[in-house]
Parts: structure tokens; sequence; C-alpha cells
């Protein structure tokens, strides 16, 4: 049983935690949406303002605490590597079952999420008509969708860890004995470096021409 | 300074107990006037003197204030105005009573993104004006009723704002203070300040310092 | 804003509010110690196995019969001796005595003094005995665990062992073990080759077991599947598999614990929303004030979640601090046996002082996260009182 690990513990608490506070403000966010009329100067409107706030604070530290748990997550996954037989490091134990790899785009993807969101957000504070109220709130419950489907895609990966059955090691994952898939999108060494200084490039002349 | 148009409260919209509060006050100060707003209890002048401030929304109208719409402001933005523009003086004070009088006064200060320095710098300019600077390291509940005042009124002045709203600022004084209280008043003319006071105290009836009297009844201004 | 202003006020409000905070910090200091202090000792508890696995030999040989270990013969570590890539194969002799007084076990090791030793410990053990006169009659040198038995039957200098063989086996007491050596050693004592087999009724030509070295990793299963090709009634046990065991052994009990801790966490988070949810007219007139002075919703929120943080990060810091001394100075009196929980001899240890960062990161996170999470709601919803109601 994995699941008894420290770490895997920890690691569930803390995110089921989040969720639950998430899930406080997807239902919220969800009620301002459907009745969020700017222009009107109801009481209503005025009420629905100040719950904002609570959606906003929930998502800054819930977004804030799931950028930390993911190098929580891969420390997690190296520690595992002790207990589960073959694994050498995470990269092993990431592989053990069919639920990892895909677990593991996920959570990139809901990283560049929010950093979007955290931008959108930052930019709307700014200007004093909310400009992108409504864009920052369906961007949320979309990061919401994704974050629940993370959370379960979690414990069927944690849950279907083999303790058992050697998994297969770094060295053939990493190709170091030169066979077996090496990178991922199938890349090699010399494509991925230069996919890697095209987008160094990129932010360079981004953050210069802002 | 401060243009008010059709504007009107009203608590409890669309419900049963629906009351309102203001009903379509129409209303024009000039930079550095001095107005009282006269009025019993309940007749709607605080209300209005904690929508120029920003406290509350308006149900409609127009508010203008040193040429910005505010009616409709988000709360950090108007917050950020509140901050800049108006210095507010209540009847029960509202002071922290456990903090020192300096720190009282510094309150507004924090949000603003000072140094300590220029902190200390404006609490002690604050504090002389309002003669208050003796008991600058006493704890609020130490002081007398005038004090308390004169605390409050230094707070009010300490970030330098154009426009001075009090309500009932004699209320809880005695005879002896609420004239200090109105000799003040020549001090915020002096420095150019917009004052509104909403009030149902005599004393305020025919001063110099006083350019308009607007007598509000329920809710309605019924002479300017 | 600049930092040192807004944390000046911070700490002023605190200051003058400081008994409104002084429950929250003694149960939050509590929660930390509680938990801090079994993170401590199960890493302490697995530092040590891990050194003390280091140590081990590559491959434990064992004769099985009907399903059981029994005695092996000695020859055979010959044999095994003369496989391709094994540095060293020794027999051993050890087992368990029924010390029936207390009924407590203890571990009887045989050592050929004059051999390489199993274990490093034991070689250091040996390095400052004085062998000639260890040897010069039947002795033993014995752990604090199986000392502390010995003493409370008064059996200062001897102990008369009763063997299988319904005879009795005179041993002295030569020295015990010092009380910083590891966990193994508490219920150990250590005795001759010969004198340990007459205790614990081996045969001459038998050993319990025999353990061999490895140098080459990638020998390992060579040699593994050649040993089993000489006998087959033979079990051999791998150390990466003892040390696979050892870690799920002590992760689980970890485990356990840590399942009690999360319901304690969950009692806590919500004392700590009931404490937040709270909210005295005096709280918020003043909160009413700030507003009324140009202090914004998010200006408030940032206000009330530094001051409830400040709190947190003291509790915290005590309550690391004080687990820290409870394992280490005090040696963790009460967690320490239900945690080690063998039925066996008390374990008379000293752990090791070891904290990783990576730990204290763990244990900062798991708590400061809940905590945080509790007064989210209670911080917004004073955020937001209407200013003009609350200074009424």
């Amino acid at each position: 049983m994995i699941l008894l690990s420290n770490e895997v513990i920890i690691f569930l608490f803390v995110e089921a935690l989040l969720l639950l506070l998430q899930g406080i403000a997807f239902v919220n966010a969800v009620g301002i949406l459907s009745r969020w009329d700017f222009a009107a100067s109801t009481a209503l409107q005025y009420r629905l303002e100040k719950r904002a706030y609570l959606v906003v604070l929930i998502i800054l530290f819930t977004l804030g605490f799931k950028m930390l748990l993911l190098p929580y997550f891969s420390y997690t996954i190296d520690q595992l590597s002790s207990i589960v037989p073959g694994a050498m490091c995470g990269a092993g134990v990431i592989s053990a079952n069919e639920y990892g790899p895909p677990l593991l785009s996920l959570k990139v993807l809901i990283v560049f999420l929010t950093g979007s969101w955290l931008i959108l957000n930052a930019e709307d504070i700014k200007a004093s008509s909310y400009p992108y109220f409504k864009a920052k709130f369906w961007l949320f419950i979309i990061i919401f969708i994704l974050v629940a489907v993370e959370s379960v895609l979690d414990v069927l990966y944690l849950v279907n860890i083999p303790t058992g059955d050697p998994v297969s090691c770094c060295s053939t994952i990493y190709g170091a004995a030169g066979s077996g898939e090496p990178l991922p999108f199938g890349l090699d060494i010399f494509r991925l470096l230069i996919l890697f200084y095209l987008i160094y490039a990129l932010i360079l002349a981004a953050s210069f021409f802002r | 300074m401060i243009h008010i148009e059709h504007l009107n409260k009203v608590y409890n919209e669309n419900a049963a107990n629906a009351y309102t509060a203001l009903h379509d006050i129409n209303l024009h100060i000039r930079p550095a006037e001095t107005v009282v707003l006269k009025g019993v209890s309940g007749s709607g002048k605080s209300t209005l003197l904690s929508i120029i401030a920003t406290l509350i929304k308006p149900s409609s109208g127009e508010l203008v204030v040193d040429g910005e719409q505010i009616a409709k402001l988000p709360d950090t933005h108007a917050s950020h105005f509140r901050n800049a523009h108006i210095g507010f003086i209540f009847q029960a004070f509202n002071l922290f009573d456990e903090l020192s009088v300096k720190d009282n006064i510094a309150l507004p200060l924090i949000v603003t993104g000072m140094s300590q320095k220029s902190i200390d710098e404006k609490v002690q300019q604050a504090m002389k004006i309002a003669h208050i600077s003796h008991k600058q390291d006493q704890s609020v509940q130490n002081l007398s009723g005038g004090e308390k005042q004169r605390c409050a009124i230094a707070r009010a002045l300490v970030h330098e704002p154009k426009i001075i709203l009090c309500d009932e600022p004699t209320a809880n004084l005695d005879r002896e203070n609420s004239l200090k209280f109105i000799e003040t008043l020549k001090q915020f003319k002096a420095l150019g300040k917009t004052v509104v006071i909403a009030t149902h105290d005599p004393l305020f009836d025919g001063l110099e310092s006083v350019d308009r009297t607007i007598v509000i009844e329920n809710g309605k201004i019924t002479s300017s | 804003m600049p930092a040192n202003v807004f944390l000046n006020f911070l700490f002023l409000l605190i200051y003058r509010h400081g008994s409104k905070h002084i429950a929250v910090f003694l149960i939050s200091t509590l929660v930390v110690m509680l938990f801090s202090s079994v993170m401590l000792l199960s890493h302490a508890v697995e530092e040590d196995i891990k050194v003390s696995l280091a140590a081990q030999p590559d491959f434990i040989v064992q004769k099985i019969h009907a399903g059981k270990a029994v005695d092996i013969p000695m020859e055979w570590a010959d044999e095994i001796r003369s496989i391709r890539g094994v540095s060293v194969a020794l027999p051993r002799v050890y087992g368990s005595y029924f010390y029936t007084p207390n009924s407590h076990y203890f571990t009887i090791v045989g050592i050929d003094p004059f051999d390489k030793q199993i274990s490093t410990s034991l070689e250091a053990l040996l390095q400052e005995t004085d062998l000639r006169s260890f040897l010069s009659e039947d002795q033993m040198i014995i752990g604090q665990g199986v000392k502390a038995q010995l003493d409370q039957h008064r059996y200062f200098d001897h102990y008369l062992f009763k063997a299988p063989n319904r005879t009795k086996v005179r041993v002295g007491i030569y020295k015990s073990f010092p009380k910083e050596s590891s966990i193994v050693s508490s219920d150990m004592a250590v005795m001759e080759l010969d004198l340990a087999k007459r205790v614990l009724g081996i045969e001459e030509e038998f050993s319990t077991d025999i353990v061999l070295f490895v140098p080459n990793e990638l020998e390992r299963d060579n040699v593994r599947e050649k040993i089993i090709l000489q006998h087959d009634d033979l079990r051999v046990i791998e150390k990466e598999e003892l040390a696979v065991a050892y870690e799920q052994l002590f992760n689980y009990r970890g485990g356990v614990f840590l399942l009690l801790y999360m319901i304690v966490l969950v009692t806590f988070v919500l004392i700590l929303y009931q404490r937040y949810s709270m909210i005295s007219s005096a709280d918020k007139k003043e909160i009413g004030i700030l507003r009324a002075l140009g202090w914004s919703i998010n200006a408030v929120i940032k206000l009330k979640i530094m001051e409830s943080l400040v709190v947190g990060l003291s509790a915290f810091m005590l309550g690391l601090l004080l687990a820290y001394c409870y394992v280490f100075l005090l040696d963790a009196p009460l967690l320490s046996s239900l945690f080690l929980g063998h039925g066996n001899l008390p374990l008379d240890i000293v752990f090791n002082r070891s904290i990783d960062f990576g730990m204290l990161t763990l244990l900062f996170l798991f708590f400061i996260m809940p905590y945080v999470a509790a007064v989210l709601i209670p911080v917004w919803r004073i955020a937001i009182t209407d200013p003009v109601e609350a200074m009424k």
C-alpha cells in the first residue's frame, strides 16, 4: 500500500484541502457569473462584488499553493523510488502506471493556466471598471475543472503504483543504455536545445518590448 | 468640488421593507466651501455623507468629486480615492483605544506607500495643527473627550485631504469643547479645505465660518 | 506600501491585542509539537536503520527445511567462497534466548574474534576489547537493555544460560555496550562463536546462516544464481530487499501516526475557523475605522492574514523547538515506545540529531497550509463588513 507513505498522505491531504477550497470558490464563481451586471447599482451587484473578493482570495491562495505543491509532488515521487522496486528516481515512478504521464502533462498545463490567470487578475485590478472580470472567472472555472480531473488522476495514479513488480528504471527512460524512447514528443537532445533557446529568446524579447 | 445629481439611495430595494433614505438629491459644493447639512437624526444626512466618502454606494444618480466619477468605483479604487481626498471626523471619534495618539493619527498613512520617516513628519505636523502634540505617546483611552476630538481632527488632516466630512462632530462634546471645534472650522478654511458637516446642533446656526446651510428632511433637500 | 511601515503597524496591533491570540497560539504550538515529534522520531529511526543497513552483508544464505530456516553446515561457506565474485563468506551464529524472569528475548550473537567481522560496529567493539582477557574464560559483552534486565535480578558478573539440552552454561559478563551504539544492539549479547553455539544449542559443524559480500554490483545476480544451483534447499536474501522491507515498515508506521494526526489537524482547522469567525463588535469597529480611513478590502485582508500568519509562524517555531528538545534531548519518552513498539526489550537508544531541510519544508507546508486555509473565509467576512454599520 503506497498510500500509507508519509509523503503521499501529506500530498493527498493538502491536495484535498485545496480542492475543497477551490470548490467553495467555484460555487461562488458560478453564482457571481450568472448574476453579474457591472452596470447595475443594485444591492445584489454590490454583494456580488464583495463576494468576488472571497473568490479571488481563495484562488490566489490555492493557486499559489498548487505552484508549491508541484515541486513537492516530484519530491514525493522521488521519495517513493526507494519503495517501488526497480525505480531509482522519480522518472521511473511516474511511468509506473498509465496514469502517470498524462497526470504530469496536466500538472504542467495547470501551472501555465495559473500564470495566465494571475496576469489577467493583475490587469483587472488595475482598471476601475472590471474589464476582465468575466474572463478571469471563466478561466478559473476551466482551471477548477482541470484541477478536479487532476486530483482524481492523482489518486488513481498513487493507488495504482505497483509495489510488487519492478518498473523500468531511469537508464531505460532516459535512453542512457542506448535504447528506448528517450524524450517526450519524439524530440532528441539537439531539437530540445533549439526549442529551449527559441523559447528563451522569445521570453527575453517579450519582456524587452513590453 | 462635489457635484451630486439626481442621487437616490434605497435600502432593501424590491423588498417589502424597502426604504428610501435619499430622494433625488442635487447638490453642488464649491472648493473651499464650508457647508452644514442640517436635519434630525434619520433624515438621511449621514447617509449622504457616507455616499460622498464612497463608504456607501448610491442606488442611482451621479456623484462627481474633484472631477472623478466615484459612484460606482470598485472597492480598491474607492478606497484609494477615500484615502487621497477625504478626511473623516466622526461623532464617536472612532479611535483605536489601545493605540497611542501618534499611532492613531498615522492610520490613514500606512496604506499610502509613504516611508516611516515622512509618516512621522506628517503626523507631527497634523498634531501641531490640532494642538495634541503634548499627548502624542499617551494611549487614547486615557484622553478626555476634547482631547479625543482633537486627535480625531489630526487624523482627518494628516493625509492632507481636500475634503473634510464631519458627522455630528459635537454630539459627544460639552459646550466648551464644541465651541473649540467650531474654532477649528476657521483653521480648515484657512487651509483651503472643503468642509461638509452633518449636524442637528443649533450651535452651527448663523456661524460666520459656515458658507451655506442645507436642510434635509426625510431624505430630501428642503432648503439651501 | 513599504513593508516595514505595514509590519510596524501589524506588530503593534498584535502586541496590543496579545491576549486575543494567546489561545490560538497555544493550541497551534501543541499541534506542531505533536506532529514534529513524530516526524523527527520517524526520520531519526529511518536514518539509523539506513546506517546499520549500510554495514550489512550483501547476501544472507539460509537453509530451508519445511519452509523454515534451519541450521546450515559450516562447510557450505567454503563452497560459496569459491564462487567467483564473492569476496567474503562467513558462517554466522545468532539466535533468540528467552529470558524467563522477565519474559523477554535476548539476541545472542556469536563471533569469531580473529576473522573479519560482519558489521563495522562489531569490528569497532572488538577493536577496543582486550581479546586475551575476553577469551580467557566464557564471557559476553551485552547491550544496555540486557544489562538492565540482568541487573534487575542481581546478575552483576555472570548469568547461567539454560541451554536446550538441559545443561546450564555459565557466562561471565565482560562489559556492556556503550549507550550511543545503534538500535540493533540494545537487546544483544555478544560472545565467542562456540560458546554461543552451546547457549543456543547449535551443533558444532553448523551455523545459523551464511553471509557473503559481493563487491561488484553487476556480479550479484550471477552469484545468486550459482548459490541456488549448488543446493536446492537454500533461501538467498539480498540486502536491497531488507532495505525495502525496513523502509516500508517504518514509513507505514509513520503513516498510521500521520493519519491519526490528520484527524487532529482537521479538528484544529475547525477550531481555528470557529475562533476567527467569532467577530466581536470591537473588532468590527476597528475594521470599520480602517476602511473609513481609506484602507481597501484587500489591505484589510492582507492585515488580517498577516496577523494570523505571525501567530501561526511563531507557534510553528516554538512547537518545532519543543519537539526537537523532546525527541533529541529527552529521547522522546512515551512516544518512542509507542513508535518503536517492540514487545521485546525496551530500546534504550539515543537518536542521531538529524533534521534535513526537506523535512522542515514538509512540516512547515503541512501546518501552515491548513492554518491559513482555515482563516481565509473568516478574514474575508470581517474585511467586507459594512464600515458605516460597524462604526455605529
